[in-house]
């Protein structure tokens, strides 16, 4: 059902962003720079639509470190070819349209 | 560094609240987990500013988006999604919807309107100011079962003696003729003690209430209005107060006017509306204050703390000491009653009341079992859908839960529409209740009656829907998926069914029986004699005022005038008058034998007593047994005479002949002159039909006149139609002289019996509507029934079986049903028929005639619910049958 439908830009490169590593949804809004109101609304839209599954931590890890086990996401099958689609429509955009800036925004590394 | 981790905290959990429940849990986890791992973090590196804190406010910010963005999710929750699919059932089930929103309908409205009956006569507090206090006071005394009237120096002795009253007020009936201002009209009023209004706790709309010093004997001409009175008579004159009013011929100065929403203290049933009050005027010095003088009523406000029983106890004793100081004065066993002021009022009708709303009781219990049936007919059908439910994994408690949300919906909608129907129910009972009803006027459907009538839905969709949820949640998996539709559990829910119906049949038996019960002590009262022929004749109360009436020759002299006049007109057999009519109020007095003089004269018996014509008893047809009756010769200045009713004759001279003795009336201190008693005349029923008659007595109208007299003229055809004829006596004589209360005689009996014939009226419809609901219960189970096994009869048939033989198979099905719920239903009444005891005359509660007719039409009625399956079953063709599955 996903592979129909036009991912926007935003849920694309929170995509991009679950395969280069980046698991849970704070990173995902460090590393895009895009905001909470938009990050986790976006990843419940695409665990429905069955692009990405959501899991908790180990509970032992986070006994260890005295804090609750946090949510973290990664990518399905689907939402890989998913990815791999969206990817090769924006480079076609970007192709037609040169002159069109490329959305990125210094963001606070970590480390 | 502790606050801002508490800030983000407690936003998340603030946020948290609008995320729907069934995801709250995780969501905060989610969030919280996040938050608290990075703030770990950023204090671990040391880089825990307040940049880096704003910067983690302002991602929990976000958590707000998030949570809107779940929203929709809400509908997901399985409560929205029992009523989706509770909706869509109950719209889907057209047929089967409409049937069970109207029957409950009925059950629900009938309820309602009946609640708001009882809410507003027996349970809502009476329309004063801490009501519960408020009491009546009565001095009794062996010889009077209904204790009602007190005398001014007892009361007096009382109020002195006494700690538990906060207030006693004295009061009784008085009329006056108004003539100023409009037609000459008789006001009713009560003559009543300064502080009557504060007892009652009512604040005047206008001007001031009694003032002590008013009431005394000279000073008393001061009244208070009724608001109605001052609209129609004085037209709502601002000014009124300090004007002065002429009624019969004294002066009157206006000192207060009573609000629109002040409802008047109507003691006893046939009470007229009081319209003026004066203020009592008695002092101990006067005649008519006299110790055993008791034509007075009184009323009283206890003591916060103080209990109806207690002041009861206190005024006992008080009496009791008072008979120790004036043994001449008092019957040597008298005594106080003390009665809650709502108890006295209602108390007659709170039996009846509670019984009818047992009765519309039983009638929703009828309508609930019929409801259940329906259900569980569709049980039968929605087995595959419920397998399949609990094969996709939904527990038993999720599959009741969605039925029960059905039948809510079911509930919900007949409560609509029996609300609708209640309050429309409502406004007929109080349009046509009799107004013996006390309290009509407050009966109104409010909040507290549409709060009873949502209660009883909800316990409705209970009633008749958990028993066929739990039964279609206990699926047989492999069964139902695998047949087409027949399983094995049919035969248990054709027991289950037959039982309700069985049920309802015994609830049916018992409404009819009640009813049945009521209507033969109706019909056997009706057949009571009254002791005079009631048919024909029109009564009117007369009013003689004006200072030459005090002359008794000039009062009697018009009184001739009059019935001369009425006896020359066409259509009239006989006039006559008397001072007391059967059946409208009452006066008894002392009874005094010469030759039998008591020690203590308050220790003389009591009669009804009467001043009458001599042709009274002609007109009344009341039968003379032994003697003679009075004649124009018994006049003032002749002996005096006496007549006494048959009762009178046996308990009071059961060895002697009472002819000839000599009897004074009154209380000692009258002074009444003695009279002989020259006859003996049949008895009366003075109160009501199902007491056994008084012992009375009657005095000639020429040797005492001191009464008000009602008038009775008997005529040849409808009393009615003389009524222009006695209106035009009457004026044609004196104008200024009002008559009153024109009515035939038989309108008093009738109004006797107005309750009962409405309570009566009532619960044979409830009992109606019981029977016909059963009915229909029955043949819908016996329908099913004939149609489970529509096989075997075309089996029978096929080896020969006649179409008798069907119909007699059938038939004993129904038979059966009824003869279950007629022995159930017995029982019961048996049991129950108890509580009507107070109602019924003349008949047992356990009448087997009753209950061998009821027990005819409900076999009847079941008779007929089975006929017409049983021949559509003859009528099987056994092919068709044999094929049927």
């Amino acid at each position: 059902m996903g592979a129909m439908t036009f991912l926007s830009y935003s849920a694309t490169v929170i995509l991009q962003s679950l395969a280069n590593g980046y698991k849970y949804g704070f990173d995902i809004m460090d590393v895009t720079g895009l905001p909470s109101g938009t990050v986790y609304p976006a990843l419940r839209r695409l665990e429905e639509a069955g692009l990405v599954d959501s899991r908790w931590e180990k509970e032992g890890i986070a006994q260890r470190e005295q804090r609750p086990p946090r949510k973290y996401y990664e990518l399905t099958r689907d939402g890989t070819d998913a990815l791999a689609e969206a990817v090769k429509r924006y480079r076609l955009l970007q192709s037609a349209a040169p002159r069109l800036p490329r959305k990125r925004k210094p963001s606070p590394q970590r480390g | 560094m502790r606050h801002s981790l508490k800030a983000h905290l407690w936003l998340i959990r603030a946020i948290g609240v609008i995320v729907p429940r069934r995801l709250r849990a995780d969501w905060r986890q989610e969030w919280e987990a996040e938050l608290r791992y990075r703030e770990a973090l950023l204090a671990e590196w040391e880089r825990l500013d307040w940049r880096n804190k704003l910067d983690l406010t302002r991602r929990s910010l976000g958590a707000f988006r998030d949570a809107l963005l779940l929203q929709p999710r809400r509908w997901e929750d399985e409560m929205f999604q029992d009523l989706r699919y509770g909706m869509r059932m109950v719209l889907k089930n057209g047929s089967f919807t409409l049937v069970a929103v109207f029957t409950l309908a009925l059950g629900i409205g009938a309820n309602t309107a009946i609640f708001s009956v009882v809410k507003a006569v027996l349970l809502n507090p009476l329309p004063y100011p801490e009501a519960d206090r408020l009491v009546s006071i009565a001095e009794s005394d062996p010889d009077t079962p209904r204790p009602e009237t007190v005398d001014f120096t007892t009361t007096s002795d009382w109020r002195e003696r006494s700690h538990s009253f906060e207030h006693l007020a004295l009061y009784r009936r008085f009329s006056m003729a108004i003539v100023e201002g409009g037609e000459p009209e008789l006001l009713q009023g009560l003559r009543v003690g300064s502080d009557f209004f504060d007892t009652l706790g009512v604040k005047m709309e206008l001007g001031r209430t009694f003032l002590p010093e008013e009431d005394q004997p000279e000073q008393r001409y001061v009244l208070v209005l009724s608001h109605a009175l001052w609209l129609r008579r004085f037209g709502g004159d601002p000014d009124i107060i300090g004007r002065r009013v002429q009624l019969n011929e004294a002066s009157f100065s206006v000192v207060g006017v009573l609000p629109r929403s002040y409802r008047p203290l109507l003691t006893s049933l046939d009470d007229p509306n009081p319209e003026i009050y004066a203020p009592l005027g008695y002092s101990v010095s006067q005649p008519s204050a006299c110790r055993g003088c008791q034509h007075l009523r009184l009323i009283g406000r206890l003591k916060p703390g103080v209990t109806a029983e207690q002041a009861d106890a206190e005024l006992d004793t008080i009496t009791q000491s008072l008979v120790q100081e004036f043994p001449t004065s008092y019957d040597s066993q008298a005594a106080a009653r003390v009665e809650l002021l709502q108890e006295k009022l209602v108390g007659q009708v709170s039996t009846p009341l509670w019984v009818l709303l047992g009765a519309v009781g039983f009638v929703l219990l009828i309508a609930c079992a019929n409801v259940a049936n329906l259900l569980l007919v569709r049980a039968t059908d929605r087995e595959r859908e419920m397998a399949l439910r609990a094969a996709l994994g939904a527990g038993r408690r999720r599959l009741v839960r969605l039925l029960m949300t059905e039948s809510l919906l079911v509930a919900l909608a007949g409560g609509a529409a029996g609300v609708l129907l209640g309050a429309w129910g409502t406004s007929l009972l109080t349009g046509v209740g009799p107004k013996e009803i006390p309290r009509l006027d407050e009966i109104s459907v409010d909040w507290s009656v549409l709060a009873f009538s949502l209660a009883i839905t909800v316990l409705t969709s209970i009633l008749f829907g958990l028993i066929p949820a739990f039964r279609s949640s206990h699926v047989d998996l492999s069964g139902a998926l695998k047949s087409s539709g027949r399983s094995t559990n049919s035969g248990s829910r054709y027991g289950l069914r037959s039982l309700l119906v069985a049920g309802e049949l015994a609830l049916a038996f018992l409404l009819v029986v009640g009813a049945g019960l009521l209507g033969k002590s109706f019909l056997q009262l009706t057949k009571v004699n009254p002791g005079f022929d009631p048919q024909n004749v029109l009564t009117l109360g007369t009013y003689v005022w004006g200072q030459r009436y005090q002359k008794p020759e000039v009062e009697l002299g018009f009184y001739r005038q009059v019935m001369d006049q009425l006896r020359a007109a066409p259509g009239v057999e006989g006039a006559a008058m008397v001072s007391t009519l059967p059946f409208a109020g009452y006066d008894r007095r002392g009874f005094q034998i010469r030759h039998r003089l008591l020690p203590n004269p308050s220790e003389a018996p009591s009669t009804d007593h009467y001043s009458v014509t001599p042709d009274y008893f002609r007109v009344m047809r009341i039968p003379l047994k032994r003697g003679r009756l009075f004649t124009e010769a018994d006049v003032e200045g002749t002996p005096h005479v006496a007549l006494i009713s048959e009762s009178c004759a046996l308990q009071l001279f059961p060895n002697e002949d009472p002819i000839g003795k000599q009897v004074q009336f009154g209380s000692p201190n009258d002074d009444a002159p003695w009279a002989t008693i020259v006859g003996i005349v049949g008895d009366v029923q003075q109160y009501s039909l199902d007491r056994a008659p008084t012992i009375q007595s009657y005095i000639a109208q020429a040797q005492d006149v001191r009464y008000v007299y009602m008038l009775l003229v008997r005529t040849e055809g409808d009393p009615r139609r003389v009524e222009g004829a006695v209106r035009e006596a009457f004026s044609s004589v004196d104008p200024t002289q009002p008559v009153f209360q024109v009515q035939p005689l038989e309108d008093y009996l009738a109004a006797s019996l107005a309750e009962r014939r409405f309570t009566l009226a009532l619960l044979g419809l409830f009992g109606a509507l019981g029977l016909v609901m059963a009915g229909v219960g029955a043949y819908g189970v016996i329908s099913y029934v004939v149609g489970l096994r529509t096989r075997e009869v075309g089996i029978r048939k096929a080896l020969g079986a006649e179409r008798r033989d069907v119909l007699l198979m059938v038939l004993r099905q129904g038979l059966a049903l009824t003869a279950a719920g007629l022995a159930v239903g017995y029982l019961a009444s048996l049991a129950l028929t108890r509580f009507l005891g107070s109602l019924l005359f003349d008949v047992r509660p356990t009448d087997v005639a009753v209950a061998g007719l009821v027990a005819g039409v409900l076999a009847t009625v079941a008779f007929i619910a089975s006929y017409v399956p049983a021949r559509r079953a003859a009528k099987v063709d056994p092919i068709v049958a044999l094929r049927y599955e």
